[in-house]
């Protein structure tokens, strides 16, 4: 059980890091660009190019609530 | 793409002759080879103008090109690669030049040589067991997926710190407080080895190594080039050890963090677009999703998250007043 908790931690470290809005803004980022894909009929140039766009969104936004919430580590 | 109806599955292992017919071959010096748009994947073994002999290794996957000639995409992974692993491995040098200073060189190499013997193993394994299990449209995600999260991590601490809200990375403070830990732990020794060098040195190549990893494995696989990406990271272990041991002290004359910033714009170019080329699995037909312009969406979205990132360090720099104010709120805080 000690080995299983340590081998998920070394991965999630690994992975989300010291800031896991980063992760959170990329999930949330190609959700959306899922859902456009899902519910609209945009071509796919379209939709790649919103896709960038919602990851540079979703980016800012992490990167804003660091600034305010005052976590720079 | 044009796309090659799947030959019949009684072709794997047989030798196929394709005519190319303008479509791109590619011929590698090393190993796997196909032709852009076929439903299959074979070694090329024979090729003259406008035709290839295939011995077919599968029907069930469409290859992507490889050209030739070296294409500009290789050259960005080998140059990411190359820049990633010089980053990871200035830190690491710290750590293992820290502890082979102060407790004694041999545990220490031995410990870094099992950690990159072990990095080396994941490489492979991980490398084989992707490319042979995944689709291309599920790889480009997890990867574009993964890339991203780094990369924007990366950019992150790039943009704390050159609009000064965070602190730059210091080799010879690390090293420093690495000399002190080493110098007061005890000694424990197993099979003739001081297992706090090891183990220390062990760690920290292996953590770091593992990013770069990923990295080749990552940028190699969608770049079907896992050899160069390799040779490139085998090359930047080679420059950085060349380095340290020539002025045998930790390598901060090396700007680590204007590095990392490059190879943060990198990340997250690379993985903005496979990330969101890799969302099409999910519809009918499993295709990737087409940037406009195919590769050449990539530069583009480098000189995005570049300005971009320069916006952000503009707009998040204290202004002159913001500079003022903490001055006087230190002086104020001395005087009391």
């Amino acid at each position: 059980m000690r080995l299983l908790k340590s081998f998920g931690r070394f991965w999630y470290e690994f992975i989300i890091g010291d800031d896991w809005k980063i992760a959170a803004a990329v999930i949330v980022a190609l959700g959306l660009t899922f859902l456009l894909m899902r519910t609209t009929s945009l071509s796919d140039h379209v939709l790649a190019a919103l896709g960038g766009v919602s990851v540079a969104l979703a980016f800012a936004v992490s990167l804003a609530i660091d600034v305010r919430s005052g976590d720079q580590s | 793409m044009v796309t090659e109806p799947s030959p019949p599955n009684r072709l794997v292992g047989e030798f196929l002759d394709l005519d190319l017919d303008g479509r791109k071959a590619f011929l590698s010096k090393r190993s796997c080879n196909g032709v852009d748009g076929a439903d299959l994947q074979g070694f090329v073994v024979a090729r003259r103008s406008g035709f290839c002999r295939v011995r077919v290794v599968t029907t069930e996957k469409v290859n992507v090109c490889r050209r030739t000639e070296v294409s500009p995409e290789i050259w960005g992974v080998v140059i990411a690669t190359f820049a990633a692993c010089v980053v990871e491995m200035v830190e690491a040098t710290t750590i293992v030049m820290a502890m082979g200073f102060t407790r004694g060189w041999r545990s220490t190499l031995v410990g870094t040589a099992a950690a990159l013997g072990i990095l080396a193993l994941v490489t492979a394994v991980a490398g084989y067991a992707l490319t042979t299990w995944l689709p291309e449209a599920a790889l480009q995600l997890v990867i574009g997926t993964l890339l991203l999260i780094f990369g924007l991590q990366w950019l992150r601490k790039a943009i704390l710190r050159s609009s000064e809200r965070k602190a730059v990375h210091d080799e010879n403070a690390i090293y420093r407080d690495e000399v002190e830990a080493a110098q007061a732990a005890g000694t424990s020794s197993e099979g003739g080895l001081d297992m706090f060098a090891f183990m220390v040195s062990f760690k920290g190549v292996f953590l770091e190594g593992m990013e770069v990893v990923f990295i080749v494995i990552t940028f190699g696989l969608n770049a079907h080039d896992i050899p160069a990406a390799a040779l490139a990271a085998a090359a930047a272990v080679v420059v950085v050890l060349i380095a340290a041991l020539a002025v045998r002290r930790p390598l901060s004359m090396i700007n680590e963090n204007l590095l990392k910033y490059g190879v943060a714009l990198m990340l997250s170019s690379f993985g903005t677009y496979w990330a969101v080329e890799g969302i099409g699995i999910f519809r009918d037909g499993r295709a990737s999703i087409e940037w406009p312009g195919n590769d050449l969406a990539i530069p583009v979205l480098i000189v995005v998250w570049f300005v971009l990132s320069r916006v952000y360090v503009w707009a998040l720099r204290p202004r002159p007043a913001e500079h003022a104010a903490t001055a006087d709120h230190g002086r104020k805080a001395r005087s009391t």
